[in-house]
């Protein structure tokens, strides 16, 4: 798996695994970040990873690209070396009630696919899903979507998605953090809070996380929500081993 | 110490440092101050560290009533600054009294001002900075602009004041803020999705900053840049200062609190100086993008350590 290596400006390398996504691809880019972070090159700022690439940026006024080219590649050729993944990920379960107002695009995808909404709902809810990147906004989950539930994105995109709404655009999804416009088709939501500004750190995921939907209903839904507004809901959180880097995809 | 407050908060003036950095794995961007030359210079003016905290003023800016002496730098655009209805002297270190007043007249040029006080604004810092990301509403002063009434505190100075009087930076030293806007770029990440015609189109065109321009970004309106094959690239780290272009062909510059992954292909990349530059080119404004190698942005980023390193 040979990366190619690109400048951002004069201030980041972007080390590219090519346009494909995969468990294998995904995890090599969270290693790679973690190497370099923990190497703590001069000069460096911050790494980003998304679902096949990862960016390192730094003070143009400290250091140089070519210099930091070079401890990255270093890096980056030592992975081999590095044993397997063996760490332990976390489950996160999310409830989500699907549907009416809550998934108001549910109703498409399913016709869509020629499913019931009742097994669209089995098909979303039957697998764990690893979190490959965060972006668009803070703590904003992107996962891949099942084969089967593939659908377009919206010809038509919303002024106004709800925080918490699960969605699916094409082969990627993942659940809105904050309201934002948005051209996603929606198929449920979530109370539980994903961004706040005033928790330490002020998202609840990460990437390399493991999300796991649990279908509820509405009232379950508002339960949740008031425990959620109240600060006293816990999101349940399980630990998993990573069993090394296949790609079970 | 309570150093001032705000009579009138201006159009959007937040609390910023360089910025935060570390959390845009988590999908945080890293906010700061849009201007990093002009505030690193306000701040060495006040023998400030150069990533203490001061105030970003946009267009508009505050009227700050000084509750005790200080020493104050104002640097970066021309929004018309006044001290006691006087025109206040900006790229150096200016002595304020007791019961001064601070105001801004209205913008000559530039779009962003910004004012450091000796000693540094003391905000709690969040996740290591005392940046405010506006739309995520977090850090600076409780996650939000300035609002009339506020009350500004800053850390004691321990030096005498009377030492930074004097400090300046000659007008020959200072980045000139103003058309035309030639904007220098590194090409790619993603040129590869674009037509050679495009490219061209790209580094020859002029392209106005639309009303749509905010720290997140300025989307540009001008000739369609063409792209040269189907866009089906994945998402990847946006830098700051990507300038991607989607579907429709005109480009989005991403700036200090833009989304840190996204999907549209970056056709390339402003240097940092001129990332600092563009922040001060006000909306009707047009700038040009011109083509230069990774190691031409290192030097122009060289050459304004070595303008503030001058200073003090």
């Amino acid at each position: 798996m040979r990366p190619l290596y690109y400048p951002l400006g004069d201030r980041g390398v972007k080390i590219d695994y090519g346009n494909e996504i995969s468990v294998a691809i995904n995890t090599r880019v969270r290693l790679l970040a973690e190497a370099v972070q923990q190497l703590g090159i001069p000069g460096v700022l911050e790494t980003v990873v998304a679902w096949a690439s990862v960016a390192v940026y730094f003070d143009p006024m400290v250091t140089t690209y070519a210099r930091v080219l070079e401890a990255v590649r270093d890096v980056e050729a030592k992975l081999d070396s590095t044993p397997a993944d063996t760490s332990v990920s976390r489950v996160i379960e999310i409830p989500v009630a699907y549907g009416g107002v809550y998934g108001p695009d549910l109703s498409f995808v399913a016709h869509y696919h020629g499913l019931t909404e009742e097994e669209v709902v089995r098909i979303h809810t039957a697998e764990d899903y690893l979190v490959y990147q965060l972006g668009f906004s803070p703590g904003f989950p992107y996962i891949k979507v099942p084969e089967p539930l593939v659908t377009p994105k919206r010809s038509d995109p919303r002024l106004r998605v709800e925080a918490g709404s699960v969605w699916i655009g094409d082969r990627v999804g993942g659940i809105y953090t904050v309201d934002t416009p948005g051209g996603t088709q929606l198929i449920g939501r979530t109370p539980v809070r994903l961004y706040d500004p005033t928790w330490d750190p002020p998202v609840l995921l990460r990437p390399g996380d493991l999300l796991r939907f649990i279908p509820i209903d509405e009232g379950e839904f508002e339960r949740i929500k008031k425990q959620v507004d109240e600060g006293v809901f816990k999101v349940a959180i399980r630990q998993v081993e990573r069993g090394g880097r296949d790609d079970r995809r | 110490m309570i150093v001032a407050e705000v009579e009138y908060p201006g159009l959007l003036t937040t609390v910023q440092d360089l910025g935060r950095f570390g959390y845009g794995k988590l999908g945080i961007p890293e906010a700061g101050a849009m201007d990093g030359f002009a505030l690193r210079a306000a701040n060495l003016l006040v023998g400030n560290p150069p990533n203490a905290a001061g105030l970003e003023m946009t267009v508009i800016g505050p009227t700050l009533w000084f509750l005790t002496e200080q020493v104050i730098a104002i640097c970066g655009g021309d929004l018309g600054a006044e001290l006691n209805g006087y025109p206040c002297p900006t790229w150096e270190a200016v002595p304020v009294r007791q019961g001064d007043r601070l105001s801004f007249r209205g913008r000559r040029s530039g779009c962003r001002a910004y004012l450091a006080f000796a000693g540094g604004i003391d905000v709690p810092p969040i996740l290591g900075s005392r940046s405010t990301y506006v739309q995520g509403r977090l850090g600076g002063l409780e996650g939000r602009p300035l609002r009339k009434g506020d009350r500004l505190v800053t850390f004691p100075f321990r030096r005498p004041l009377r030492e930074l009087l004097g400090r300046r930076l000659p007008k020959d030293l200072r980045p000139y803020l103003g058309p035309p806007w030639e904007i220098r770029v590194v090409l790619g990440p993603q040129i590869e999705y674009f037509s050679a015609d495009g490219i061209a189109v790209f580094l020859s065109e002029a392209y106005t900053v639309t009303r749509d321009a905010n720290r997140l970004g300025y989307k540009l309106d001008g000739p369609v840049i063409k792209h040269g094959r189907p866009l089906d690239n994945i998402s990847d780290p946006s830098p700051l200062g990507g300038i991607q272009v989607p579907s429709g062909g005109k480009p989005i510059v991403l700036l200090v609190e833009r989304g840190t992954v996204g999907g549209y292909p970056k056709i390339a990349t402003i240097v940092t100086v001129d990332v600092w530059r563009i922040a001060q080119v006000f909306p009707g404004e047009t700038v040009t993008f011109r083509a230069v190698t990774v190691e031409e942005g290192s030097r122009l980023a060289a050459e304004a350590k070595s303008v503030l390193d001058r200073i003090g």
